[in-house]
């Protein structure tokens, strides 16, 4: 596979790894050291003085590229003041836009995601918009500025897989940006399936974190990411419709 | 003085001059803080020069676990 770069930096792991959920602080620092990513995600939150988040302490800034999410935004608005606030906080100007006002499924606003996008853009972040599996929106937030788009496999958190298969083949067959299969993935082998699709990586979360070993479970992630890619340099092979026989066909005794 | 906190009006026993000040009475660390003075994004340069007054808005952000 060609070398994933998005925005001028080359990422070694196609796995990213999402930091909400973790059982504990020790457990997420060796779980992303187990599934070997290098792209992490944050959540900015309002500091709670008398019970500071612990999370902050587990995660080294110097090993990862930390890229803060806009998560609990409901509009364009609020998603520009989350991101202002992240690159103050980071330092960095990478933001993971979400704009999400449904709370029952949390999926994206592609009207204020687009207007957030622009936003953004014109003030110099590097924005990665999580979008539904909309090819159209995807080239409209690419021709936008966008570094990257990340369409869902199915809702965040559901461990449903890939339910938007045939629309991720067309962003990625379309898309001059990388694509990243962000949400739903449930399983190792659905974050294989997106990579053998050709999607440029995958982000998961929850089906590590709430995993009963999360460690083991970023490994069998990495492992699927590595696994799948390894299958697109070897080169698979077509589809039949009928059966073509792996040995001789003559009947055993002729 | 009273300050306006995290969406909390709160009365400090002592004055504070600036944004600095203002993490350093709740005991947040500067490093990988954000903060929103008045609705406006605060330099994290700036955090020990940036006057505060009497009835401020005041946001203090950091990160916690997200995907």
């Amino acid at each position: 596979m060609k070398p994933l770069i998005i925005a001028g930096r080359q990422l070694k792991s196609r796995l990213f790894v999402g930091t909400g959920k973790y059982p504990s602080p020790g457990v997420l620092s060796a779980s992303l050291e187990a599934s070997g990513c290098e792209f992490v995600t944050v959540a900015l939150r309002r500091v709670n003085f008398s019970e500071p988040d612990p999370t902050l302490a587990a995660i080294d800034f110097n090993k990862y590229l930390v890229v803060p999410n806009t998560s609990g935004a409901k509009n364009a608005e609020e998603a520009v003041r989350l991101a202002r606030l992240s690159r103050a906080a980071s330092g960095l100007s990478w933001v993971k836009l979400e704009v999400t006002p449904d709370p029952v499924y949390l999926l994206p606003d592609p009207y204020e995601t687009l207007i957030a996008v622009e936003m953004l853009v014109k003030d110099g972040f590097t924005v990665l918009p999580y979008i539904h599996a909309d090819p159209t929106l995807a080239k409209r937030l690419e021709d936008a500025g966008c570094a990257a788009v990340m369409p869902l496999g199915s809702p965040i958190g559901s461990a449903r897989g890939i339910k938007t298969e045939d629309f991720l083949r067309i962003i990625i067959e379309q898309a001059h940006v990388p694509v990243v299969v962000d949400a739903g993935l449930g399983l190792p082998s659905h974050a294989a399936q997106a990579i053998e699709m050709g999607a440029d990586a995958v982000l998961v979360n929850t089906a590590i974190a709430v995993a009963q070993d999360p460690v083991r479970m970023a490994r069998a992630f990495k492992l699927a990411v590595e696994s799948a890619e390894a299958a697109l340099d070897a080169g698979p092979i077509e589809q039949q419709d009928r059966a073509a026989a792996s040995g001789p066909l003559t009947g055993f005794l002729e | 003085m009273k300050l306006r906190v995290n969406g909390e009006d709160r009365i400090l026993d002592k004055p504070l001059n600036n944004v600095g000040q203002v993490l350093d009475y709740f005991g947040v660390p500067w490093v990988r803080a954000a903060v929103e003075l008045n609705e406006e994004v605060v330099d994290p340069g700036l955090f020990d020069t940036t006057p505060v007054r009497d009835g401020d808005k005041i946001e203090i952000v950091s990160f916690v676990g997200g995907g």
